[in-house]
């Protein structure tokens, strides 16, 4: 029986796409079963950053109303195994979701996956509270600064009254943070929270902190998920939060400052020898 | 009339009258038991700095036989302030007048009682988060953690915050302007006490990272951070 996981997060462009992409390949690549679902009717984005855009011919609003099989829409991972993809819809309305719908295809897939990752549109509105309907956890995503974090906060509040958990009575939605974009420079300059600050208010266990890198963007052009890339500090720390989500303790990494040598901060020449 | 161990007995104070609960009806022994009794501590002396209410419910059908008047003109000449009278017959309740008391009304003690009464507080046990709001209807609320930004607790009552106040607190929302915020660390978007307000724009510089209350006094709203002394004015952490 799967695991639903809802990646949420409130506030839009803080990672949510990114870290589905890269927490699901991650799971795969330990050999879980894996399905990752698109909530965000209109965007279509986490096709392109699993770099399976060009295989969509159908999607989860088709299956919805009957115009395709689940099989059919599922698109399987080219490179890791027990991966799956379901994509959304470009072209219909976010109405297009109905509880109803949305029940069907995830009570199919719960009997044939290990995790079922549901990345949520931004804000607080249908398509998110779809998202996080049938969530038995939630990775909240959650960038270092106060709109950031105040959204976030809205959102384990609804986590706690308007999932089906909470509406049925049944054990909490498990929530972790997971804060992203994390430039502990900016941060020591006081520029940024801290992940201490941003904890003090959420008081949400941390399930991991993912440094901000220049690696990401390329990743997403490219449609490889981050994690792919080991030499990569975001790539490593979202191995490491995925180990912790699969019960296993690791230290936090890349949340102080680098110490950099005189001549490196002279030619700026760190962020590409570290990979970042 | 019942044998009584002593012929009056202080039952004690209903604020902010003295209860004397009579046990005789002959003024005079009432009168040198009184004087008797000078110099202990739960005495008459105590009697000297509060209003009196003569308690005759203890009398029974035979309190016609007690010489009212006779006992409050002795109580006074001794310096004492008789005022009330609590189940007078109603010979003794139309004396009152002249006497210069009143009858010791139940409903004013009803209402003594409702205030004590105790109504148990409402208890969060854990963050209120943005958008939420929470209103404790005649009474206390206890949030045991923190209260976030953009989240909203009102409470008839007092407001008890175990952990930061970083969102919006209204006590007394009704109006009692005896009701008090207190939290763990003040930082508020706002604070208010019956509908006395301050916005964080008119706090910057009084927030506090460790723990504060903020109260009434008179028109003003005040925040006093830990160690608060309250009862000495000079020693207040007022913010
Ligand atoms: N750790 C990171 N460092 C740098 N850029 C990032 C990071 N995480 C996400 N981004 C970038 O932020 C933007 C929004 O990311 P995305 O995952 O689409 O967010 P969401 O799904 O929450 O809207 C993208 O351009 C992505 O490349
Ligand atoms: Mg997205």
């Amino acid at each position: 029986m799967a695991t639903v996981i809802v990646v949420t997060s409130g506030k839009g462009g803080v990672g949510k796409t990114t870290t589905v992409a890269a927490m699901g390949t991650g799971l795969a690549l330990r050999g879980k079963r894996v399905v990752v679902i698109d909530f965000d009717v209109g965007l279509r984005n986490l096709d392109l950053i699993m770099g399976c855009e060009r295989r969509v011919v159908y999607d989860f609003i088709n299956v919805i109303h009957g115009e395709a099989a689940l099989r059919q829409a599922l698109i399987k991972d080219k490179r890791v195994d027990s991966l799956f993809i379901l994509p959304t819809s470009q072209t219909r309305d976010k109405d297009a979701l109905t509880p109803e719908g949305v029940q069907v295809i995830i009570d199919q897939l719960r009997e044939e996956f290990d995790y079922i990752l549901c990345d949520s549109p931004a804000g607080i509105e249908h398509g998110a509270m779809m998202a996080m309907h049938h969530a038995d956890e939630a990775i909240v995503v959650c960038n270092p600064e106060v709109s950031s974090v105040r959204d976030s906060d809205r959102i384990i509040g609804l986590l706690a009254s308007k999932t089906r958990r909470a509406i049925e009575g049944h054990a909490p939605v498990r929530e972790r943070l997971l804060i992203t974009r994390y430039d502990p420079e900016r941060v020591a300059r006081g520029e940024m929270l801290s992940v201490q600050d941003v904890q003090d208010i959420l008081a949400v266990p941390l399930l991991g902190v993912i440094p901000e890198s220049r690696a990401i963007l390329q990743a997403s052009n490219e449609g490889n998920p981050v994690i792919l890339d080991g030499d990569t500090e975001a790539g490593q720390a979202y191995a490491d939060a995925v180990a912790r989500l699969s019960g296993e303790e690791r230290p936090l990494r890349f949340i102080t400052p680098e110490k950099r040598g005189f001549l490196a901060k002279l030619f700026g020449k760190d962020k590409k020898a570290r990979g970042a | 009339m019942p044998d009584s161990p002593q012929p009056v007995h202080i039952k004690g104070r209903v604020h902010p009258l003295a209860m004397l609960l009579l046990r005789s009806t002959e003024a005079g022994d009432i009168a040198s038991h009184l004087d008797s009794m000078r110099g202990e501590a739960d005495g008459p002396d105590l009697l000297a700095r509060s209003l009196i209410c003569l308690d005759c419910s203890w009398l029974g059908e035979h309190k016609d036989a007690l010489d009212l008047p006779r006992l409050v003109h002795t109580l006074r000449g001794a310096g004492l302030a008789p005022v009330a009278v609590k189940d007078p017959s109603p010979a003794q309740e139309a004396l009152l007048p002249s006497l210069g008391c009143i009858k010791f009304e139940e409903q004013a003690r009803a209402m003594q009682s409702t205030k004590a009464e105790r109504v148990p507080p409402m208890v969060v046990d854990r963050p209120v988060r943005c958008g939420q709001t929470i209103y404790a209807k005649g009474r206390d609320l206890i949030v045991l953690a923190g209260v976030n930004p953009g989240a909203e607790v009102l409470a008839d009552g007092n407001i008890h915050v175990y952990g930061a106040l970083r969102g919006r607190a209204l006590a007394g929302a009704l109006g009692d302007v005896e009701a008090r915020v207190h939290c763990g660390q003040f930082l508020p978007e706002l604070v208010g006490v019956a509908g006395v307000y301050l916005t964080s724009d008119e706090l910057v510089g009084r927030t506090s990272p460790g723990p504060a209350l903020c109260l009434l006094e008179g028109e003003e709203l005040t925040i006093h951070a830990a160690p608060y002394g309250l009862a000495e004015p000079g020693a207040s952490g007022k913010l």
